[in-house]
C-alpha cells in the first residue's frame, strides 16, 4: 500500500536508486531481487518501515551493541526483551539518534537514513535541524515519563509541534486536547505533571510523543516506574495504539502484553539479538538456553 | 561629642544623590552581568569543548584576581592603552568582569541540577538548543537559582563601595569625603551602613516574592 502511496504521490515508477535509499538496500542487492524475479516495486512492498543494519555501540572500550541487525515492517509492535544491561534502551536511542551509534551503523525509517547524510561519503553526522525534523518523526516514551514539570500537561503535548511551526498556537492546542481524549485525559489539560499520577503522566508522555504524528514509537519499559494498579491504564493505551496501525519497539517487561499486542519478540543477550519469532513461541518454547533462564526468572519474579 | 543627626540633614542632597549611585551602579551592574553570567554558565555545560574550556578559564582566571585590581585595571590601565573611560564606566565595567565569574558559578549549579531526562525528552522531540534552554531547562533551573543569585547580587551591592576608590561618588565614596571635611566619622558611616542594609533587604523581601513566582507547580 505504501508502494501505491509513493508512485501516486511522485507520479512515477520507482527508479532502482530511489528503491535502494528507500529501503537501505544496495544496488547489488536490489539486482540480485529482480533477477530472481521480484518486481522491484514490489521491494518497496515489503521493505520494512524501520531497518537496523549492522549497529555498533561502545561506550569507551566496552561494546555494548555487536552489530544488530533489525527490521520492522509499517504496522508491527515488537516487544524488545533481555536482562538488565543487554542494551534495550541504548538500541532504542540509537534509533532517534539521542546516542551516536559507530560508523558503519545504520538507521533507516521509511527510506530515509537517520541521523547522517546518506549523500555524503563516508556519512556525515546529521546536526541542527536536519536531525531534530528525523527525531520528530520518532516518536518515545521513558520509564520516568521526563514530563516538563514547569509546564501543563497541555503545554507538554504542544511544545514540540510549537517547536517545529508545525501548528499555529490555536491548533496546537485543539489537537493536544484531542490527543489528551485519545489517552482519556479529557479533563487534565490544565494540570501540572506533579498534580497526575504516575499513569496519568505515562499517558500524557505518550500523547507528547505522538502530537509530531511520528510514524515509529519507542517505548522503553514505560510502566516499569508505575504502582501495579496503574500499569493497566498505560497498557490499554499502548494497545489501543497498536490496534490503530502504529509501528512500535516495546521494550518490556510485561510478558502478558508482549504476549498478547506483540507481533514479534525479540530478545536480546549482551548487546546481540540471540531469538526473535512470533510470541507464542519466544514466550512459550524458548530455544536459546539464556532465553529459557531469563523466561523462568521473570516468570518467577513476575 | 555625641551622635549629631543634623550633620547628616544638612548633607542630605548629597547623600541621597550617592544612593542614587549606588543604586544605579548596581543596578546596571546586575543587569549586565546577569544575561552574560547566564550565557557563560551555559557555554560551562555545553557539549562543545572550546566553548567549555573558554568559559571555564575566564570564571578560574578571575576568580583569582581581586576585584579591587580587576577595578584598578579597568580605572588606571584601559587610559594607558588609549581608552578614555569615566570612572563610573571603570567602576561599571571592572564590577561585572568581576560579578560575572561569580555569578556564572552559581546559576551553572542550578543547571546542573536539572534531571538528565528532561535534556532527553527534549532532544527527542527534537526541539532546538535554545528552544529547549529557554522553554524547559532555565524556568526549571530558576527556582534552584534564586537563592545563590540574591546571595551574590547583595555580595556584589556591597562590592559597589569599591567604586569609591575608582573616583565615583557613591555612598561610600560620599560618606569618606564628608567625613574628611567635617573630621565627623559615625554620622556619615552610619548612614552608610543604614543604606546598604536597607538595599540588601530589599533585595531579600524580592527574593521572597520571586522565590514563589517561579516555584515549579
Ligand atoms: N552512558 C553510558 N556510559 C557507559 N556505559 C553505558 C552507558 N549507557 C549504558 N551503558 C552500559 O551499556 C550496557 C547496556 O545498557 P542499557 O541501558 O542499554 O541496558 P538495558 O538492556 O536497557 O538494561 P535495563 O533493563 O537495566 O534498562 C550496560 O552495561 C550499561 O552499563
Ligand atoms: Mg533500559
Amino acid at each position: 500500500m505504501k508502494a501505491t502511496l509513493w508512485v501516486t504521490r511522485y507520479d512515477a515508477r520507482p527508479c532502482r536508486e530511489d528503491i535502494a535509499s528507500r529501503t537501505g538496500m544496495t544496488m547489488i542487492e536490489l539486482a540480485a531481487l529482480s533477477e530472481h524475479g521480484a518486481h522491484e516495486s514490489a521491494v518497496v512492498n515489503v521493505a520494512p518501515l524501520l531497518r537496523i543494519k549492522k549497529l555498533v555501540k561502545r561506550y569507551g572500550p566496552k561494546t555494548v551493541l555487536h552489530g544488530v541487525d533489525l527490521d520492522i515492517p509499517a504496522g508491527r509492535v515488537v516487544a524488545l526483551i533481555g536482562a538488565s544491561g543487554s542494551g534495550k534502551s541504548t538500541l532504542l536511542r540509537c534509533v532517534n539518534y539521542l546516542e551516536v551509534p559507530e560508523p558503519g551503523s545504520e538507521i533507516w525509517l521509511d527510506g530515509e537514513l537517520i541521523g547522517q547524510d546518506a549523500r555524503s561519503t563516508p556519512p556525515r553526522l546529521l546536526q541542527g535541524a536536519a536531525l531534530r525534523r528525523q527525531r520528530s518523526q520518532i516518536g518515545m516514551v521513558f520509564q520516568h515519563f521526563n514530563l516538563f514539570p514547569n509546564l501543563t500537561a497541555l503545554e507538554n503535548i504542544t511544545e514540540a509541534p510549537l517547536a517545529h511551526r508545525r501548528a499555529t498556537k490555536a491548533e496546537a492546542r485543539m489537537q493536544a486536547q484531542a490527543l489528551l481524549d485519545q489517552v482519556g485525559l479529557h479533563d487534565k489539560a490544565a494540570s501540572y505533571p506533579s498534580q497526575l499520577s504516575g499513569g496519568q503522566q505515562q499517558r500524557v508522555a505518550i500523547a507528547r510523543a505522538l502530537a509530531m504524528k511520528p510514524r515509529l514509537m519507542l517505548f522503553d519499559e514505560v510502566t516499569s516506574a508505575l504502582d501495579p494498579e496503574l500499569v493497566d491504564e498505560v497498557l490499554k493505551v499502548m494497545l489501543q495504539l497498536a490496534q490503530d496501525g502504529m509501528t512500535m519497539v516495546v521494550v518490556t517487561h510485561e510478558m502478558a502484553f508482549a504476549a498478547e499486542v506483540a507481533d514479534r519478540v525479540v530478545y536480546m543477550d549482551q548487546g546481540r539479538i540471540i531469538e526473535d519469532g512470533p510470541p507464542g513461541s519466544i514466550l512459550r518454547n524458548p530455544r536459546h538456553p539464556r532465553t529459557q533462564a531469563f523466561l523462568k526468572r521473570m516468570l518467577r519474579t513476575g | 561629642m555625641s551622635f549629631d543627626l543634623d550633620l547628616i540633614v544638612q548633607a542630605l542632597p548629597e547623600l541621597l544623590q550617592s544612593v542614587l549611585v549606588t543604586i544605579e551602579l548596581f543596578v546596571l551592574l546586575m543587569l549586565i552581568a546577569t544575561p552574560i553570567s547566564l550565557l557563560v554558565a551555559l557555554a560551562r555545560v555545553s557539549s562543545m569543548l572550546g566553548l567549555r574550556c573558554a568559559a571555564a578559564c575566564y570564571v578560574n582566571g578571575i576568580r583569582c584576581i581581586p576585584v579591587l585590581v580587576i577595578l584598578y585595571f579597568t580605572f588606571y590601565g584601559l587610559p594607558q592603552l588609549g581608552l578614555r573611560i569615566a570612572p563610573f564606566t571603570a567602576a561599571l565595567t571592572g564590577l561585572t568582569i568581576g560579578t560575572v565569574a561569580y555569578l556564572a558559578e552559581d546559576l551553572r549549579a542550578g543547571l546542573t541540577a536539572i534531571d538528565p531526562g528532561q535534556f532527553q525528552a527534549a532532544d527527542a522531540l527534537g526541539l532546538g538548543y535554545w528552544w529547549r534552554t529557554r522553554r524547559i531547562i532555565v524556568p526549571q533551573a530558576l527556582p534552584v537559582m534564586i537563592g545563590p543569585y540574591f546571595t551574590r547580587a547583595i555580595v556584589s551591592l556591597k562590592a559597589t563601595s569599591m567604586a569609591s576608590i575608582v573616583a565615583v561618588n557613591e555612598v561610600t565614596g560620599e560618606s569618606m569625603a564628608l567625613l574628611t571635611q567635617t573630621y565627623r566619622a559615625l554620622e556619615f558611616l552610619t548612614f552608610a551602613a543604614i543604606t546598604y542594609l536597607t538595599l540588601s533587604a530589599v533585595l531579600a523581601f524580592a527574593q521572597v516574592i520571586l522565590q514563589r513566582k517561579v516555584a515549579l507547580p
